[in-house]
C-alpha cells in the first residue's frame, strides 16, 4: 500500500545490526561454510579512485556505521522502513521488531469465507482448502454461491438442482455441464464426480505389488525391461481383458495418478533400500540427512552407474536400483498418440476462440491437463491462518490473537506503538515567506515548490505511563540527489506520560478542547521559534521542522545548489534514477529515554541502580519522514 | 436531520455530533440511523428508503400504510465517515420468493472513501474502503478489514478481519499490521477526521 | 460533470437555468424524485422502468430512449452533460459549436440494468437484458449486445458481443456465458469412466441461470415501483 502524503515509516534497527538468531547460531556450527551470511554482505573496497564513481551510500563504511545518515533511498531501506502500526516490541529484548525479526507459529486455520476454524488433524487431508461449501470461480476467482435453479420461478419450494455460481463474472457450474442433488458438502459431492480412482483400488494396489515381486530381482540389469516387458504381458493376459494400456484410455484424474505414484514409490523406496529402517520410507524421509545421502550415492557412485548401464558384473553384490513407473496402475501416463493435434484441433475451432482457452493464471490453480474453459474446476477456499509471532532472539512471544476466527481479540499484543511515540506529521498551513500567515494555504504536498521554505509539524505521542525525553536529530541536507535543507526548531523536548484509559475517558471533554486551542493558539503563536516547543498536551508533543526542498537535478529551477558541472555520466545518471526522486523524505534520528519502572528481571539483578527502583532506559531508531513531492520548476 | 434554513457554513452538526453536509443527498432519513460524530460528505447518496418491510407487507395491496416503527435500512455506527459522492445503498435479494432488501450495517470508526458504492450487508468496525471501489451486493467486510482503492468486492464475499483485499474482483492480498486501529496510527484516524470536518 | 452543479428539485421545473428535457415516460415507469433531465432533446421512458433517484439523463446531443422494463441507479450519467464552459448560455448553439450537428441517439433496450455511478455516453446502444455494473464507463458509440454483463469499473469501447462478460479492469477480460447445454467437464466424463459408473445426468442449459435472473430482476423492479418517492406532478 503506497500511502499518502505525509506519512511517517520507522525504520526496524535490524537492518544494521542482525538479529542473533540462536537457530542461525546452531545450523552454522553445523557447517562453517555457512557463517558468512551472519556477517554483513561485504561492501566494495573504496578506494580513493573508486569514490568518485560511487554514491553517497557505498561509500559507507562500517565502522562508523553508527554516525551514517540513514538513507531512505537506498535499496537496503526498502527492507527496513515499516509503517508504525506494523511493528512490535520485544520487552525482553527492549527492541523494536519487524516482520523480519520475528518467527510465526500457526495457532488456528480458518477458511476465510465461512469464518470457520479447521482443526489442525483435517488440515492436511483437505489440502489447505476449505471442506464444507466454500468455493472460489476458477474464472474469476470471485466466491462462488451455492444457488438452485429451481428457486427463481419464485415457487420457494427449493428443491435443487443445485449449482455453484459466480455473482461476479457469472460463471456458473452448468458452464461444465455439472450440477448438485443436495446444496451442502458440495466438496464431497465434487470430489465423489471427480475422483478418478479405479473402483477395486485395493485389488489393483496388491496386484501391482505383485508386479513388483516380479520385477524385484533382476532389477538392476538391462535384462529387467524386457523380464519387466513379460510380466506385464503376463499380467495383461491374466488379470486384464479389457486393454489398460490402450492410449485412448481415459487418463487417470490428477489425484489418482498422484497417489499411484506416491504408492509405487514408497514401495520402490521400501523394496530397495538397505536397511528396514531406512529413512526414506517414511513420510518425512526426503528430507532427512540420511535420504540425501543416499540419493546422492545413488547417482555418484560410478559402479551403480556401470551396473545401469549394462555392465552386469556386480549386479549381485549391489543393492537393487529404484525403477520407473512403467504400468497405468503404477502412474504412468503415456502422452495420447494424437494429443497435440487434438489440442491444435480444437484450438482452431470457432466454439472455442480466445475465449475458451484457459489463461495462465487460471490453469495454475488447476489440474495440469486442464487447458480450455471448459476443463476448470471450481477451487475449494484456501485457508488462512491465525499466528502467534515470537521475538527471533529472545523467543518471547510478541503476539498472540485469539484462536477463534471471528475474534479480533488477541492475549498478547505487543507492539511498538505502546512503547514508541506516535509520530504523526502535518504540514502548517503557512510559509514563513508569505506576509500574510493566516491567510496562506495549506501547501499541496504533491507540488511542493523548491527553494520555498515550509514547516511541517511533527507531533509525537507517548503511550508509554512514564514521560519521555527525546532528541531527534535529522541531517541538515537529505540524503541523494536532490539537497533539501531540514532544521528541527526544537530538537530536544519532553513528551508528557500516557494516562489511564479512565482518565482518557473522563478527559474525553478536555480532549477535544485541547484540540481546539491548538487550532485557536494559531493565531498567537505567531512564526515558529527556534529553541521552542509548538504545542504540547497530556502525552503529546508538536515540534517544528523547517524543510527547504531542494532542487531537482536537470530542473529549471536548479541553482548553485545542485552539482555544478553536468558530464555525460550525471545525464545518465539522472534518467536512470529519476523515478521518485522527486520525493521528499527526510531521515530523523529519534533517541528517546525514560525512567521505568524497574521490572521483575532487574530486581532479579539486585542492583536497581536507583533509589526509587527506577531505572533509565533508552532505545534509538532513525525514521522517515514523508513530506511531500518536490516540483520540477520553481 | 432538518433541511437547511442558511447555507453558512457547508456541515449541518446534529445534537449526536454528525456532521452532515447540506449538499449530501439523503434519501428516507427516517429509515436511517447514525450513531453520533459520523460525517457524511457532499453528494454522498444515502438509500435510506430502500428498507425492509414493503415488500414483505403484502404485495397485493401497496396502499398499506408503512409500519408504525420504521424499519432501519442503513445503520452507521460512530466516528465513521462517508466521503463525497460516495453511495450507500441497502442490499437486495430474492428469498424465498420475495425480493426485499435488508439493512446495511456499517460499525464505528468507518471510512468510505470517494466516489465509493457501497451495497454490502455489512461493514465492520475500523473497516476502510477506499477510494473509487465498490462493495457488491451482500458482502460481508469483518473489523479491521481494508479494502484497496478502485477494489471491486464481488456480491456475497465474506472479507475477514485484518485482511487487506485488492483487485477485479477482490482478493485476499495481505494484512495489516497489529497496531493497526490504535488511536492516531493507520485504521485509528476517525477522531482526527471527524475534527477537522467543517473547520473553517 | 463533477463541476455541473446538479439542479435541484426548485431548478427544474423553474424556466430559467438548464433546459429541462422533454420526457416521454409510460404510465407505468416508476421515475424517482431527484432524477435531471436535462438537453433538447427528448427521454423516452418505456413501460415497468425504474430510474433511482440522482441519475442524470443529458440530451445535448441527440435524444435518449429507454425500453421497457430497465432499472437505471443513482448517479448513472446517460448522455453527456454540456462542456462546462458554456454551461451558463444556452446549450443549443453550444451544441452546434462544439460537435457536429448530427445527433446520435442513446438507445437502451428491454430488461436493462444500469448501475450506480455508471457512464453512459451519447450514441451508445445496449440490447435487451445486458447488465452495466457500478463505476463502469460505456464510451461514444460503443454496442453492448443482449445478455451481456459489464463489469464494475470497465470501460467499453467498441462492442461487446452477446452473451458476454466482461470483467477485471480497463478494457477486461472477456468470457462467454454458457447459454446451452455445455458438455460435461472432462475430469467428471474421466473419472465416471476409469470409476465405471454411471455418468451423472446432464445439467439443464445455462440459460436457465439468465432466465432466473431477468425473474428476479422483474421482482426487484416491483418492489421498487412500491418504494421509491415517485416525482411530483405538477
Amino acid at each position: 500500500m503506497s500511502r499518502p502524503f505525509p506519512y511517517t515509516f520507522i525504520s526496524c534497527p535490524c537492518a544494521d545490526t542482525p538479529v542473533p538468531d540462536p537457530a542461525r547460531k546452531r545450523r552454522s556450527r553445523e557447517s562453517p561454510q555457512k557463517q558468512s551470511p551472519q556477517k554483513p554482505a561485504p561492501r566494495p573496497s573504496t578506494s580513493e579512485g573508486e569514490k568518485k564513481g560511487t554514491t553517497a551510500n557505498e561509500q559507507r563504511d562500517e565502522d562508523d556505521e553508527d554516525e551514517q545518515t540513514f538513507d531512505p533511498r537506498s535499496p537496503r531501506s526498502d527492507f527496513s522502513l515499516y509503517p508504525p502500526e506494523q511493528l512490535l516490541y520485544c520487552e525482553e529484548c527492549h527492541q523494536i521488531k519487524c516482520s523480519r525479526c520475528i518467527t510465526e507459529e500457526i495457532v488456528s486455520w480458518y477458511c476465510p469465507s465461512c469464518l470457520f476454524e479447521t482443526p489442525s488433524s483435517m488440515v492436511r487431508g483437505d489440502g489447505n482448502r476449505c471442506g464444507r461449501n466454500c468455493f472460489n470461480c476458477p474464472v474469476c476467482t470471485a466466491p462462488l454461491a451455492v444457488s438452485t435453479i429451481e428457486n427463481a420461478t419464485g415457487n420457494g419450494t427449493q428443491q435443487g438442482p443445485w449449482v455453484l455460481s459466480c455473482a461476479y463474472c457469472l460463471w456458473t457450474t452448468l458452464d461444465i455441464g455439472i450440477k448438485f442433488d443436495k446444496p451442502t458438502n458440495i466438496r464431497s459431492q465434487l470430489q465423489k464426480m471427480t475422483d478418478a480412482t479405479p473402483p477395486a483400488a485395493f485389488d489393483r494396489s496388491r496386484q501391482a505389488s505383485r508386479t513388483l515381486d516380479s520385477l524385484k530381482h533382476p532389477l538392476s540389469s538391462s535384462a529387467s525391461v524386457e523380464e519387466h516387458g513379460n510380466a506385464r504381458e503376463r499380467e495383461r493376459d491374466i488379470e486384464h481383458p479389457a486393454p489398460k494400456e490402450d492410449p485412448t484410455a481415459p487418463p487417470m484424474g490428477a489425484d489418482a495418478q498422484f497417489a499411484a505414484l506416491k504408492n509405487f514409490y514408497r514401495a520402490q523406496i521400501a523394496e530397495t533400500s538397505n536397511s528396514p529402517n531406512d529413512h526414506l520410507s517414511s513420510d518425512f524421509g526426503f528430507s532427512s540427512p540420511g535420504a540425501l545421502n543416499r540419493l546422492m550415492s545413488l547417482y555418484t557412485s560410478s559402479s551403480r552407474l556401470g551396473g545401469l548401464y549394462g555392465g552386469n558384473k556386480k549386479a549381485k553384490s549391489k543393492p537393487p536400483v529404484m525403477r520407473e513407473a512403467l504400468t497405468a496402475s503404477e502412474g504412468l501416463q503415456i502422452a495420447p498418440k494424437n494429443g497435440e493435434a487434438d489440442i491444435i484441433a480444437r484450438l482452431a475451432s470457432p466454439d472455442c476462440g480466445w475465449e475458451g482457452v484457459a489463461s495462465l493464471d487460471q490453469r495454475k490453480a488447476q489440474a495440469p491437463n486442464a487447458r480450455f474453459v471448459g476443463d476448470l474446476l471450481p477451487l475449494p477456499v484456501l485457508l488462512r491462518t491465525k499466528r502467534a509471532k515470537r521475538c527471533k532472539s529472545c523467543k518471547h512471544i510478541l503476539v498472540k490473537p485469539e484462536t477463534k476466527p471471528q475474534s479480533t481479540r488477541f492475549r498478547i499484543r505487543l507492539i511498538a506503538l505502546s512503547y514508541i511515540p506516535l509520530p504523526t506529521l502535518c504540514p502548517l498551513a503557512f510559509s514563513s515567506s508569505s506576509a500574510l500567515p493566516s491567510m496562506a494555504p495549506t501547501p499541496d504536498l504533491d507540488s511542493l515548490s523548491p527553494l520555498r521554505p515550509i514547516h511541517v509539524l511533527l507531533t509525537l505521542k507517548n503511550h508509554m505511563f512514564d514521560p519521555v525525553r527525546i532528541t531527534l536529530a535529522t541531517p541538515p541536507v537529505t540524503p541523494g540527489r536532490v539537497a533539501t535543507k531540514v532544521t528541527v526548531l526544537s530538537p530536544q523536548f519532553e513528551i508528557g506520560a500516557n494516562s489511564d484509559v479512565w482518565d482518557e475517558a473522563l478527559q474525553g471533554a478536555s480532549a477535544t478542547s485541547s484540540g481546539d486551542s491548538k487550532s485557536a493558539g494559531l493565531g498567537q503563536r505567531g512564526v515558529p521559534e527556534a529553541g521552542k516547543v509548538w504545542d504540547k498536551g497530556r502525552n503529546w508533543t508538536t515540534v517544528v521542522l523547517e524543510v527547504v526542498p531542494g532542487t531537482l537535478p536537470g530542473s529549471s529551477a536548479e541553482g548553485g545548489d545542485g552539482n555544478p558541472e553536468t558530464t555525460d555520466e550525471d545525464v545518465v545518471a539522472v534518467a536512470a534514477s529519476r523515478k521518485d526522486e522527486d520525493v521528499l523524505e527526510i531521515p530523523v534520528f529519534v533517541h528517546m529515554d525514560w525512567d521505568a519502572d524497574a521490572q521483575l528481571d532487574q530486581q532479579n539483578l539486585g542492583k536497581a541502580s536507583k533509589a526509587d527502583d527506577k531505572v533509565t532506559r533508552e532505545l534509538a531508531y532513525w525514521m522517515v519522514l514523508g513530506v511531500g513531492r518536490i516540483q520540477a520548476s520553481l | 436531520m432538518p433541511p437547511p434554513k442558511t447555507s453558512k457554513s457547508e456541515y449541518i452538526e446534529t445534537d449526536t455530533g454528525n456532521k452532515i453536509s447540506r449538499r449530501s443527498q439523503i434519501h428516507g432519513t427516517q429509515h436511517i440511523i447514525l450513531g453520533g460524530k459520523t460525517v457524511i460528505q457532499a453528494e454522498a447518496v444515502i438509500r435510506g428508503d430502500l428498507f425492509r418491510g414493503a415488500s414483505t407487507v403484502d404485495p397485493n395491496n401497496p396502499s398499506t400504510p408503512p409500519p408504525s416503527t420504521p424499519s432501519v435500512a442503513i445503520n452507521v455506527g460512530r466516528y465513521s465517515y462517508i466521503s463525497k459522492s460516495a453511495i450507500l445503498r441497502p442490499p437486495s435479494r430474492l428469498h424465498r420468493g420475495t425480493h426485499s432488501f435488508y439493512p446495511l450495517k456499517i460499525g464505528d470508526h468507518v471510512f468510505v472513501g470517494e466516489g465509493a458504492v457501497i451495497e454490502a450487508a455489512q461493514l465492520g468496525n475500523h473497516v476502510h474502503v477506499g477510494k473509487g471501489a465498490v462493495v457488491g451486493s451482500m458482502a460481508i467486510i469483518k473489523d479491521y478489514a481494508y479494502v484497496l482503492d478502485g477494489a471491486v468486492v464481488p456480491p456475497g464475499m465474506v472479507v475477514p478481519s485484518w485482511c487487506v483485499v485488492g483487485g477485479k474482483p477482490a482478493r485476499i492480498v495481505g494484512e495489516v499490521g497489529e497496531g493497526y486501529g490504535v488511536e492516531g496510527a493507520d485504521g485509528g484516524l476517525a477522531r482526527e477526521r471527524y475534527r477537522v470536518v467543517g473547520r473553517p | 460533470m463533477a463541476t455541473l452543479k446538479p439542479p435541484t428539485n426548485t431548478h427544474r421545473s423553474s424556466s430559467s437555468g438548464p433546459p429541462k428535457a422533454p420526457l416521454k415516460a409510460d404510465s407505468t415507469a416508476t421515475i424517482a424524485d431527484n432524477v435531471v433531465f436535462q438537453g433538447p432533446y427528448p427521454v423516452t421512458i418505456g413501460a415497468g422502468t425504474v430510474i433511482h433517484p440522482r441519475a442524470k439523463f443529458y440530451t445535448y446531443e441527440g435524444p435518449i430512449v429507454v425500453g421497457d422494463g430497465c432499472i437505471i441507479c443513482e448517479k448513472a450519467v446517460i448522455g453527456a452533460p454540456p462542456p462546462s464552459s458554456s454551461r451558463s448560455s444556452s446549450p443549443q448553439p453550444s451544441r452546434d459549436a462544439e460537435s457536429s450537428p448530427k445527433e446520435s441517439t442513446t438507445r437502451i433496450s428491454y430488461f436493462v440494468t444500469i448501475g450506480p455511478s455508471s457512464i453512459i455516453e451519447p450514441g451508445v446502444h445496449i440490447h435487451s437484458s445486458a447488465t452495466i455494473e457500478a463505476l463502469a464507463i460505456i464510451r461514444r458509440g460503443a454496442d453492448i449486445g443482449s445478455h451481456a454483463k459489464v463489469g464494475s469499473t470497465c470501460e467499453i469501447t467498441g462492442r461487446v458481443g452477446e452473451w458476454f462478460v466482461v470483467w477485471g479492469s480497463g478494457p477486461g477480460m472477456r468470457r462467454k456465458r454458457a447459454r446451452g447445454p455445455k458438455p460435461m467437464s472432462p475430469a467428471v466424463l474421466d473419472a465416471a469412466r476409469i470409476a465405471q459408473t454411471a455418468i451423472p445426468a446432464p445439467a439443464p442449459a445455462g440459460k436457465v441461470i439468465e432466465d432466473a435472473r431477468l425473474m428476479v430482476l422483474q421482482k426487484e423492479r416491483e418492489v421498487l415501483g412500491r418504494m421509491l418517492v415517485p416525482v411530483k406532478k405538477k
